[in-house]
């Protein structure tokens, strides 16, 4: 044996002899070459499979990383919940849709809860974003970044008699067309009711934007008129229809009605207005009135629209669209419309969370302020007939929603009390008396705020934590009858192993998808548990495919004849023998079906979401199909869940292929 | 061989038949949804489920005119109930009356088997049969299916090729971490992210599938409808196959057959392509064939979220709108597109590699 070996250094020795010089009493050694061992201990501890195998995984770079990765993001779904203690119960109206926030600091919307906004209308007189017809904003004036001097200021146009146009504009024009057809009809536009006095002296002027009268194929014909019954079309024209746009003035109007009706006298109910006449070609065609001026006498009455006062003009202000009523021929296909009302918009850096912090005003019950007094924001318990005894201790001043009272409303009749006090409200404090948020300030949301204003992180990590509770379970549920199944009909074969295989076959046949909502309504509501069993259904038939093929693999080796000619029984040969040689591939298929399961229930989360409910908790996969309904405008929802959920299905990849490799180290490299 | 594919077919078809049985008992098991719409529709719709033997008429009297019918009675009194009552112009008043399930399934199979009646839909279009509408949605989902094939199959192989040849070296592993990225990541995300930069952000493409009417009148928007979708189903199917040609390819490239053909005098372009390549395609090429039979099915995600009107999206809608027939006939296609797709790669290995016998024994 020895003399064998020597031989073959030897050998080699005189291959390399030109590069290296070789002494071999110097250099080469052989231990134990005449000593017999075969009968002394290993010096050495001998090593364990699993040892062996988390040696070889530690050498695998990037499935250690996974693993540290996939760690710590099991850690932050367990913990996540449980630390970050604010409310993903309750819904808070105010503070929603909040952009992700990690720097207190300005950066360019970088990651600063700020946001670019356009097209956002601007109240003329504050110079700050405009309220709603109610009152609501839908941007705060104090969330823009750098107040007045932030915004930049556009002016559009407006074509929409919108009700933002309606109060916020200026300016514009009144359209009015005749109809478009065949038959040919006027269409006219006619001021609200009033008392014209036949004895004194009229004058109307009426002015027509030029430019857009004479837009290309539409010349309006246009004549001024006195209108008795408008809806009739009982009318007395002013002047002669023409096409020349502009300034048109009346000074006599009150001879020119009463030369085409001499029986006028004293007070009528007239109406002014303007006659668009219907094109003879059945075209369309619009005028554009800018602004109807009624004088009586030399004294220009003309105000704005004020019924009362019989003035019907409209000199500012957006053109007057709800006063001015038209009417056609028999009142057909007439239109009118507003045009170009100019609204200014702005736009600028919003800072949402500033928003959402600000202080505003908001009203206090009884309970409130007696809680108030308890926390010991008060040095003194509220007295309701006198808002000078709100007064704020130093803790107060920290942490009291309320920063000072405004009004008081207290009123006890009979059995009804009703205790109101008008407060400056400081929202952050107010949220964390609400229990909204975890501290009393404004608080920074790592992915933001979701439609209802829960922290999104949150709600990532706990959905997180049920998506890895149902693949945790459904894996080892998997795992156990996958096994137990391959095991069996790999292990008895022939007619059993036949029959088992037609009913895998089967139930892997049917549509998944089918399976999962027969289980869903059969049960009527879904649950966890009714989910966990619908994942289970099919979810088991890959490991018991390649527990079968591992058990025909070994069950013909000699060293379980040898066992079975000792007497072993099967349940013995299957769990003792066999079944260990596998344990590489089952701990490996365990560990790849947990994202398996994480994806089946994110993908029927995003087909069938009504099929599913977790009882008040939320899946991930769940969040992430609902956070998909706000892709357009709110995408930093669907992003951040969606780099999570990537990010776990990449790691537990890295991780069971860098775990199959240690275990199996021969198929090592065949995959990727 | 020809004795095999007729055994293998003869299985696929039983397979398929209580796949289809189970799948068809199931459903009935669960709450009817009658057609939505007007009442004569639903009328309509329960008259010919009596033609076609799935319901019976609960009528006041007997055949005779005159003997009152005892089972009327206690539908009348509520202590059976029926699905729906309906009082005629004449007063009478009948109910329509579900028979027992597996007298439905039987009746289901004769209408199969002797009419090719597979139902009508009850709520995706009332009244239009279901195979219909399927067939409708077939083309659209094919037309997808076919494109992303067309520029999955050669980018997927050649990107695998080329990974395998700079095995271990930059090259590959930036192949094959991106690969790994894009198995793992979720097909939805990837729709979501596509979505976001390149539909709602830069507005290069349309956000929705674009209707039949918007494709008619401009080619361009339907060609742009179709980038989202087949990139979304190329990455997968792209990475699928670099995965196995590289697998395979680092396999055959370290076997002692090249190695011979290498000393031989070949220079690694001629090994690789006439020796290597060739080899490293047994498994592939079935994988393909199989991808060709799969061109019929839908992905149900993809279209539902980008809206396009496909067996997938179908099935999900049919699904939630309980519309059985329809959800009946897709699940038929799902469950044969299966069962064939592996019948054909197992039977295609043969062909590609003479040497392995189908159907041989142990």
């Amino acid at each position: 044996m020895s003399s064998i070996k020597k031989n073959a250094v030897e050998e080699t020795v005189e291959v390399s002899e030109n590069k290296v010089k070789f002494d071999e009493s110097k250099d080469f050694e052989f231990v134990q070459l005449d000593s017999s061992i075969h009968d002394q201990k290993f010096k050495t501890k001998p090593t364990t499979f699993i040892k062996d195998a988390l040696k070889r995984f530690v050498k695998n770079k990037s499935s250690v990383v996974a693993a540290s990765i996939l760690g710590a993001l099991i850690l932050m779904a367990i913990f996540v919940p449980l630390i970050d203690r604010n409310d993903i119960d309750h819904n808070n109206d105010i503070a929603v849709y909040l952009p992700p926030k990690w720097f207190n600091k300005h950066n360019g919307g970088f990651f600063d809860g700020t946001g670019k906004v356009s097209n956002v209308t601007i109240d003329p007189d504050t110079g700050l974003p405009a309220a709603d017809d109610n009152g609501n904003y839908t941007y705060m004036p104090s969330g823009v970044v750098g107040g007045r001097d932030g915004i930049t200021l556009s002016p559009g146009y407006a074509d929409n008699p919108s009700p933002v146009v309606m109060t916020r504009g200026e300016g514009g024009c009144l359209s009015i067309s005749s109809k478009e057809g065949d038959e040919v009809y006027d269409a006219y536009l006619y001021s609200a009711e009033f008392k014209y006095d036949t004895d004194a002296n009229y004058s109307l002027s009426v002015s027509l934007n030029k430019e857009y009268c004479e837009e290309v194929g539409n010349f309006p014909s246009v004549s001024l008129a006195l209108f008795t019954k408008p809806k009739k079309q009982e009318y007395y024209k002013l002047t002669e229809s023409s096409n020349t746009y502009g300034t048109i003035t009346v000074d006599n109007v009150t001879s020119i009605i009463k030369a085409l009706d001499t029986s006028l006298s004293g007070e009528i109910n007239a109406y002014v207005g303007v006659i668009v006449e219907g094109n003879e070609m059945g075209m369309k065609t619009t005028a554009y009135v800018e602004s109807i001026e009624l004088k009586k006498g030399t004294e220009v009455v003309a105000t704005g629209i004020d019924e009362k006062n019989n003035v019907v003009s409209f000199t500012s202000g957006v053109a007057s669209y709800e006063s001015y009523k038209i009417a056609g021929q028999g009142e057909n296909g007439a239109e009118k419309g507003l045009y170009h009302a100019i609204v200014t918009t702005g736009s600028f850096t919003y800072d949402y969370y500033a928003a959402a912090y600000c202080d505003d005003v908001g009203s206090f019950t009884k309970t409130d302020m007696d809680n108030f007094y308890d926390y010991g924001y008060l040095t003194q318990p509220f007295d309701w007939d006198n808002k000078n005894s709100f007064q704020l201790t130093p803790l107060g001043e920290k942490m009291c929603p309320a920063r000072s009272v405004i009004d008081i409303d207290a009123n006890v009749w009979g059995d009804t009390e009703s205790w109101s006090a008008t407060c400056v409200r400081s929202r952050y404090r107010f949220f964390y008396y609400k229990g909204y948020i975890s501290q009393c300030k404004p608080m920074n949301f790592f992915f933001g705020t979701d439609s209802q204003g829960h922290d999104f992180f949150k709600v990532v990590f706990a959905g997180l934590l049920t998506s890895l509770e149902l693949g945790f379970l459904a894996s080892i549920i998997n795992i156990t009858i996958g096994v137990v199944w391959g095991a069996i009909s790999g292990y008895f074969g022939g007619w059993v192993d036949m029959l088992m295989e037609r009913l895998t076959e089967i139930l892997g046949g049917m549509p998944w998808i089918v399976l999962m909502t027969l289980i869903v309504l059969m049960f009527g509501e879904s649950n966890f548990w009714i989910f966990l069993l619908a994942l289970c259904l099919t979810g088991w038939i890959g490991t018991s495919v390649t527990t079968r093929s591992q058990f025909y693999r070994y069950k013909g080796r000699e060293y379980v004849l040898a066992s079975r000619t000792l007497g072993a029984s099967d349940w013995r040969l299957i769990f003792q023998h066999i079944l260990p040689n596998g344990i590489g591939t089952i701990v490996t298929g365990a560990v790849l079906m947990i994202p398996g399961v994480i994806f089946s229930e994110a993908s029927i989360s995003y087909l069938l979401p009504g099929a599913l409910s977790f009882q008040g908790a939320t899946s991930f996969g769940l969040t992430l199909s609902t956070a998909q309904g706000y892709i357009q405008q709110y995408p930093y929802m669907i992003i951040s869940a969606s780099i999570v959920m990537s990010l776990i299905m990449i790691c537990f990849n890295l991780f069971g292929n860098g775990l199959r490799d240690a275990f199996n180290p021969t198929t090592k490299g065949a995959s990727i | 061989m020809w004795k095999y594919v007729l055994k293998r077919l003869g299985l696929l078809l039983i397979t398929t038949f209580i796949i289809l049985s189970l799948t068809y008992i199931l459903l009935q098991c669960l709450p009817l949804e009658l057609p939505r719409g007007n009442e004569t529709e639903m009328y309509a719709f329960l008259d010919r489920q009596i033609d076609l033997g799935y319901f019976k008429m609960v009528r006041p009297y007997l055949e005779d005119g005159v003997t009152i019918n005892p089972e009327y009675a206690k539908y009348a009194s509520g202590i059976l109930t029926s699905e729906k009552e309906r009082t005629f112009a004449t007063g009478e008043t009948v109910y329509y009356v579900s028979l027992p399930v597996m007298v439905r399934y039987f009746k289901w199979l004769g209408n199969i088997f002797l009419r090719w009646d597979w139902g009508t839909s009850t709520q995706i279009s009332a009244g239009q049969s279901a195979i219909s509408i399927i067939m409708r949605m077939l083309p659209v989902s094919m037309k997808l299916n076919i494109v992303a094939m067309i520029i999955s199959i050669p980018c997927g192989i050649g990107l695998g090729i080329w990974a395998a040849l700079k095995k271990n070296k930059p090259t590959d592993h930036i192949i094959s971490t991106v690969i790994m990225i894009f198995i793992s990541v979720p097909s939805f995300v990837l729709i979501s992210f596509m979505l976001i930069w390149i539909a709602y952000g830069a507005g290069w493409v349309p956000t929705q599938w674009p209707s039949s009417i918007q494709a008619s009148r401009d080619w361009v928007v339907a060609v742009k409808g179709y980038i989202i979708p087949v990139l979304a189903l190329c990455f997968g199917s792209i990475c699928g196959f670099a995965r196995y040609t590289r697998a395979e390819l680092c396999e055959v490239m370290s076997s002692e057959f090249l190695l011979l053909a290498r000393t031989k005098g070949l220079t690694r372009a001629q090994a690789v392509v006439k020796h290597a390549l060739r080899n490293s395609m047994v498994p592939i090429v079935p994988m393909i064939i199989g991808e060709f039979v799969a061109v019929l099915s839908g992905s149900m995600v993809l279209e539902q979220l980008y809206g396009i009107p496909g067996v997938g999206y179908i099935f999900v809608t049919a699904l939630t709108a309980k519309d059985y027939s329809v959800v009946m006939v897709d699940s038929a296609i799902y469950t044969l597109i299966g069962l064939f797709a592996t019948l054909v790669v197992d039977l295609s290995y043969g062909i590609v590699d003479p040497r392995i016998r189908m159907g041989a024994s142990r």
